[in-house]
C-alpha cells in the first residue's frame, strides 16, 4: 500500500510537471523537448552524485563516477545553453558556445571511456580463469 | 592439529556457507594455510583469497612451501600498495590501494568470483581484524553484512577469518549473526 502511494505521488508529480511545462512553453515543441531532456539530465546527475558520495575515497569506481558526472555536467550546460537560445532567440556569436560545450562533453566522454577501459583491464581475470580451467582438468 | 580437516568436520554437510573462523594468534598462519590446503588440494575447489594482512608475495610463498595448489586461486591484495608504491596487476593477483578502499575490494571480489569457471568456489577473507584497523566498527559491520549477503548470492563457500582477541570482541560476536557457523581454533596443542 505504502509503495502504491509512492508510485501514485510520483506519477502525479510527473503529470503535473509536464502540464506546467506545456503551459509555460505553449506550442513551442522544440523548447518543450529541450526542457524535458534537461530534467532527465538533472535526474541523471543527481543519481550519479548520490552514488559517488557513498563510494570509497580513492576507489577506481568513485574516480570513474566523477568523470561520468563531468560528462553529464557538460551535456547539461549544452542543453541549458541550447534552451536559452530557443527561449531568447539568440543569434550569431551567442550560438557558438553551445558547440564548445558539446565538444567538451565529448572530450570528457573519451576520457571517461578510457577510464572504464582501464577498469576493465585492472579488474579482469580472464587469463587466470583460463589457468584455473586448465588446472581443474588436470 | 589438522585445522583443514577440523574445519571440514565442523562444516558437516553444508555445501554453500558463510563461516566465521576465529583463530588464536599463535596458530593463525598454520590454520589459514591448512584451510586453504583443505579447499584446494583436498576438495579441488578454486577460489579467491582476499588478503588485507600480508602481501601477496608472502602469502604465495607460504602456500607454495606447504604444497598448496595455487593454480586454483585468484588473489586480491589490499595491503602491498600501502607499504610499497604502485604494483602492476599480475594474472593471478589484483592489487587494491588499501583496506579502506571497500568499493574496489567489493568490485574486485565480484569480478574474480564471476571469472572462476566452476560451480563450486570459495572466498577466503583474511582478515576481519585488519579491516577494523583501517575502518570504523560500524563500517566493518555494514561491509561484512553486505559481503555475507553477496556470498550467498554468488553461492560460494565463504570463510571470514578473525583473530581471537578481546578488542572488538563485541563487534565480532555481533557479526556471527550474519554467518552460518563459527569455527573456533584455539592455540597449538
Amino acid at each position: 500500500m505504502k509503495e502504491f502511494i509512492k508510485v501514485l505521488i510520483t506519477v502525479l508529480a510527473i503529470v503535473a510537471g509536464l502540464f506546467g511545462l506545456i503551459r509555460f512553453v505553449g506550442s513551442d515543441l522544440a523548447l518543450f523537448i529541450g526542457l524535458c531532456s534537461l530534467s532527465f539530465g538533472i535526474t541523471a546527475l543527481f543519481f550519479t552524485l548520490k552514488a559517488r558520495s557513498v563510494l570509497s575515497k580513492g576507489s577506481s569506481l568513485r574516480e570513474y563516477t566523477t568523470s561520468f558526472a563531468f560528462c553529464l555536467v557538460f551535456i547539461l550546460i549544452f542543453s541549458i545553453w541550447d534552451n536559452l537560445i530557443d527561449l531568447f532567440q539568440w543569434q550569431d556569436v551567442l550560438i557558438y558556445p553551445k558547440y564548445f560545450f558539446i565538444t567538451l562533453a565529448y572530450f570528457v566522454f573519451v576520457y571517461t571511456s578510457y577510464r572504464i577501459f582501464n577498469i576493465g583491464k585492472e579488474f579482469g581475470f580472464v587469463n587466470q580463469a583460463k589457468k584455473i580451467k586448465d588446472a581443474m582438468k588436470k | 592439529m589438522d585445522y583443514g580437516n577440523e574445519f571440514g568436520k565442523q562444516l558437516g554437510n553444508r555445501n554453500d556457507y558463510v563461516a566465521l573462523t576465529k583463530v588464536e594468534a599463535q596458530s593463525y598462519n598454520e590454520a589459514n594455510i591448512s584451510i586453504i590446503k583443505f579447499l584446494t588440494n583436498q576438495q579441488k575447489i578454486p577460489g579467491v583469497y582476499v588478503t588485507l594482512n600480508k602481501p601477496y608475495m608472502t602469502v604465495k610463498e607460504e602456500l607454495k612451501k606447504q604444497g598448496v595448489n595455487q593454480d586454483l586461486i585468484i588473489f586480491i591484495d589490499a595491503i602491498s600498495q600501502t607499504t610499497g608504491g604502485k604494483l602492476e596487476k599480475t594474472d593471478d593477483c589484483l592489487f587494491i590501494g588499501s583496506p579502506e578502499n571497500l568499493s574496489d575490494i567489493s568490485l574486485s571480489m565480484d569480478q574474480a568470483v564471476m571469472a572462476i569457471p566452476s560451480e563450486q568456489k570459495f572466498i577466503f577473507f583474511d582478515s576481519l581484524n585488519t579491516l577494523l584497523m583501517y575502518n570504523s566498527p560500524a563500517t566493518v559491520a555494514k561491509f561484512i553484512h553486505f559481503l555475507s549477503g553477496k556470498m550467498r548470492i554468488w553461492k560460494v563457500k565463504g570463510i571470514i577469518v578473525s583473530l581471537q582477541k578481546e578488542s572488538n570482541k563485541e563487534l565480532i560476536d555481533e557479526l556471527t549473526q550474519f554467518c552460518d557457523l563459527t569455527v573456533e581454533f584455539g592455540g597449538k596443542p
